[in-house]
């Protein structure tokens, strides 16, 4: 009798208790089951990357034109400490170049600035005209395992009326310095397909000139694009350096021209986007830097 | 009639058990295979959308694909969705004309086996993108073992063990006692029988939703927004079949506990056949955990899910067993307790004892088979949950003796020597309490261990490794072959471009035109083997940038060496690689 008495306690106690949990979770469901949107996950905040940038930059406002400007710098790591160690030798993927266009593609400043104590850089440069210029930072770290080599870019505005010039249309002779340039006539360039460009140069007197190397190549082919102002280059190499120009893991070297012979220039090109783009060739020419300006129009 | 309506439920219980004993069993973890863009890639134009392609469907609602610039800005216009050509790739669109830099993918994504996956790469746009930026990796919950998910896993197993095991008990072992013994009733084991299958009933939808909250990254109370996830992965499935299995059950356990009548020794057909019926949906029960976890995935798979199998019910039958014992003692009125317990103990002594043997002997085997190498059981965590489980187990098979050689032998005596008996079941009650308590916490041992990933098999070549580097950048020079091998790694940042380089020198001199290349293996998860071919960048160096390390952790990193001159070689180091 007893026993019946404890038994039915415990069965009345298990019903309360089922009816206490089944009222909680219906309260639960309640509150929360209607207020649910079943809308996409929440991508996580992603702080700030640590960057490569381009530290103590001068000039910090604008310049004058026809006046010597010192440009300086320091290329800073994401560690924020300044790039000390840089390629060096003959070749040309050395150092660091610097290259300065106006944002009309109108003029070109080509200079390898000397490393300095602390990694500081510094060049002297007279801007020609008033306007808008670019200034792309073409760095070869000695970095064990890093990259190979980037661009930093800045611009630096020249005092003055800027009259933007239209770029000329493609044309075959150009003279340059008493310099005769021709380019022979090509089928149209398209964006990421290889093509050789031949280029003849004549002296002043019709001589056939020997190319000399010049940072590790007989001629430098610098190509900028048409307002984005992206920038492509590729080396001439000697015969007996054919692959001057291509650095492992750096896309835009995959390609590189030759010259087998005085007065002969073949340019390799492998633009990445279509557009308009204007080609700087550089040589040494008689002691100096001749620059012979083209411009391409690049297919798709 | 009514006979007829009994044994045709109880029939129907049986179908279903038998038709649910085999739910659908789950892959590996989940692998990137291929990225568009690819990783590290500089492009010309700026990509539409991210594609990411796994080696198994993986679901895109439980999916993140983060695309930021070097500020951090987010660059993801949309939700990320299956791609229609592919069920295997997730896509993700991007804000179009991205500006030229580069670009953090950061994702995570959920296995079928319900472990989440993430990883991170970098591209950029270019065609003038800059140095590449040292990024940030977020880090987001993905683990399987946070204590919520843990102590919701804990508590669906043990009170499905124990329904089961005192099903078992109250069906097979107990329920003689009520012709035996005057004044014992099973009434209180039936109520802990459905007191425990209401719990677990409870239990098992509970821990899904916590799962699928950890796993959508969402509160376990956005029940709007996790139910309609619950069925998403093979492993949400898996639940719900655990869920449907162990309602047959409870059913079944309930028709077949109705219809005993335990004062008669025969039981009837209905009886007999509800009983089968809610035996066969415990087997089912049993094997679901197995088949949805790490079991499935282990070669021999029939071998490690009987293992499994046999190791779950055999820890049910024992726990079960015990709740039921010290729910008996609680119970039976204070005069019948010795003479009950007298004749209960004997019996159940046996079926324990045969119980724990199993438990041992099929853990160890599992253990076995899951153990790539020895110094895996305290070298990862996996191991050493096992070993704190296999200590739990001993202490549990201590107290244990102690009823076997004490408790027993006077239980029995106690019955010519009466004053023998109540000392004797004081001491019961105390070591079986204890025993509850220890085998409670081994199954929260086990609750974390199968949380966890095994050690793959790749484990055991950390003991063949001729040096162990990182974490960090890595300059290490090995000798070996007759060859002076530097290996250097840098950054040697975990799911992050890495550059790989072997300089390989024989008396001082560069070795120029070998073939090299370079395995990758991660040793704590299992994951297939990469495989990249370095190229000759200076005399002697062979190097190769590849975002290969995609995980945090342990890698083995295998040169397999051809000399244009000489025997071939392999030269094995372990990095630790951090994130």
């Amino acid at each position: 009798m007893k026993l019946r008495e404890k038994e039915k306690l415990v069965i009345k106690r298990t019903q309360r208790f089922t009816w206490a949990l089944a009222a909680t979770l219906a309260a639960i469901a309640l509150l929360t089951g209607c207020g649910g949107a079943g809308s996409g996950l929440t991508v996580p905040t992603v702080a700030p990357a640590k960057v490569y940038t381009l530290g103590g930059f001068t000039p910090s406002s604008s310049v004058a034109p026809g006046h010597p400007v010192t440009v300086s710098f320091t290329v800073l790591l994401p560690s924020g400490k300044p790039l000390t160690q840089y390629k060096t030798g003959t070749g040309p993927h050395t150092g660091v170049h610097l290259i300065i266009v106006r944002d009309d593609l109108a003029y070109i400043i080509h200079q390898h600035p000397p490393v300095g104590p602390n990694g500081l850089l510094r060049q002297t440069v007279t801007f020609p005209a008033p306007g808008p210029y670019k200034v792309l930072v073409d760095v070869y770290p000695n970095i064990p395992g890093g990259q190979a080599n980037f661009q930093l870019f800045r611009s630096i505005d020249v005092t003055g009326n800027y009259k933007p010039q239209p770029l000329p249309a493609y044309k075959a002779n150009l003279t340059i310095d008493g310099y005769h340039f021709d380019m022979a006539a090509h089928s149209a360039v398209h964006a990421i397909q290889a093509q050789f460009l031949n280029v003849e140069v004549r002296g002043p007197h019709g001589e056939k000139p020997t190319f000399v190397p010049w940072f590790g190549a007989l001629a430098h082919a610098i190509f900028f694009r048409q307002g984005s102002l992206d920038y492509f280059h590729t080396h001439i190499c000697a015969p007996n350096a054919p692959n001057c120009g291509v650095l492992p893991g750096v896309a835009s070297s995959r390609i590189s021209g030759t010259s087998t012979e005085p007065g002969k220039l073949t340019i390799g090109v492998l633009l990445p986007v279509p557009g308009t783009w204007r080609l700087f060739l550089q040589m040494k020419l008689g002691g100096r830097i001749v620059t012979a300006p083209y411009t391409l129009e690049v297919k798709s | 009639m009514r006979g007829r309506t009994r044994t045709a439920l109880a029939l129907a219980a049986t179908a279903m058990a038998a038709g649910l004993a085999l739910p659908a069993t789950a892959g590996a973890h989940a692998y990137l295979v291929k990225t568009v863009p690819a990783a590290s890639v500089v492009l010309n134009a700026p990509p539409p959308n991210i594609q990411l392609t796994y080696d198994e469907a993986v679901e895109p609602r439980f999916a993140i694909i983060s695309v930021t610039d070097a500020d951090g800005h987010q660059e993801t216009t949309g939700p990320v969705h299956r791609s229609p050509a592919d069920p295997d790739t997730l896509v993700v669109p991007l804000r179009p004309n991205l500006s030229e830099g580069w670009y953090l993918i950061y994702w995570r994504a959920i296995s079928v086996d319900g472990h989440p996956v993430n990883g991170a790469f970098t591209y950029a746009v270019g065609p003038n993108p800059g140095p590449a930026p040292q990024f940030q990796v977020p880090s987001i919950s993905a683990t399987a073992t946070t204590p919520g998910l843990l102590i919701t896993r804990w508590a669906m197993f043990v009170f499905v063990m124990v329904a089961i095991g005192l099903f078992v008990l109250r069906m097979l072992i107990a329920r003689s006692l009520v012709r035996t013994v005057d004044g014992v009733s099973l009434k209180p084991l039936t109520i802990g029988i459905g007191l425990a299958a209401a719990l677990g009933l409870i239990a098992i939808p509970v821990y899904l939703d916590f799962s699928t909250a950890n796993d959508s990254l969402r509160s376990v109370f956005d029940l709007g927004a996790l139910v309609p996830l619950y069925r998403v992965t093979a492993f949400g499935r898996a639940i719900v079949d655990l869920e449907l299995c162990f309602a047959l059950f409870s059913l079944a356990a309930a028709v077949a506990l109705w219809l005993d009548r335990p004062d008669r020794e025969r039981r009837s057909v209905a009886e007999l056949v509800a009983s089968v019926g809610a035996l066969l949906a415990a087997a089912a029960v049993l094997i679901v955990p197995g088949a949805a976890g790490h079991a499935a995935q282990t070669s021999p798979r029939g071998l490690t899910l009987l293992f499994d199998w046999l190791h779950l019910a055999s820890g049910s039958v024992w726990l079960g067993g015990l709740v039921g014992l010290l729910v008996l003692w609680w119970t039976v009125p204070f005069q019948t307790r010795v003479p009950a317990l007298s004749a209960f103990v004997p019996r159940f002594s046996n079926v324990a004892l045969g119980s724990v043997v199993v438990v041992g002997a099929t853990g160890i085997g599992e253990a076995i088979v899951h153990m790539p190498a020895v110094n895996a059981l305290w070298e990862t965590g996996y191991g050493e949950a096992i070993l704190v489980k296999a200590g739990l187990l001993g202490v549990a098979m201590l107290i244990a003796s102690g009823n076997l050689l004490r408790s027993r032998p006077r239980l029995i005596a106690a019955q010519r020597q009466p004053e023998l008996g109540e000392p004797a079941a004081r001491l019961l009650r105390g070591l079986v309490s204890g025993e509850v308590a220890v085998v409670i916490a081994i199954v929260f041992a086990a609750a974390v261990l199968s949380s966890l990933a095994p050690p793959p098999p790749a484990f055991a070549l950390e003991n063949s490794a001729l040096a162990k580097v990182g974490p960090g950048r890595v300059v290490e020079t090995i000798t070996h072959a007759g060859y002076q091998l530097q290996v250097l790694v840098s950054p040697n940042k975990a799911a992050a471009p890495d550059s790989f380089a072997l300089r390989i020198t024989k008396g001082g001199r560069p070795v120029r035109g070998a073939n090299v290349t370079l395995l990758f293996n991660h040793l704590e998860m299992q994951m297939p083997t990469q495989e990249y071919q370095l190229t000759e960048s200076a005399p002697g160096v062979y190097s190769r940038a590849a975002p290969a390390l995609v995980m945090v952790g342990r890698w083995g990193l295998t040169f397999q060496v051809t000399p244009k001159n000489g025997p071939p070689f392999t030269a094995l180091i372990v990095d630790q690689a951090n994130g």
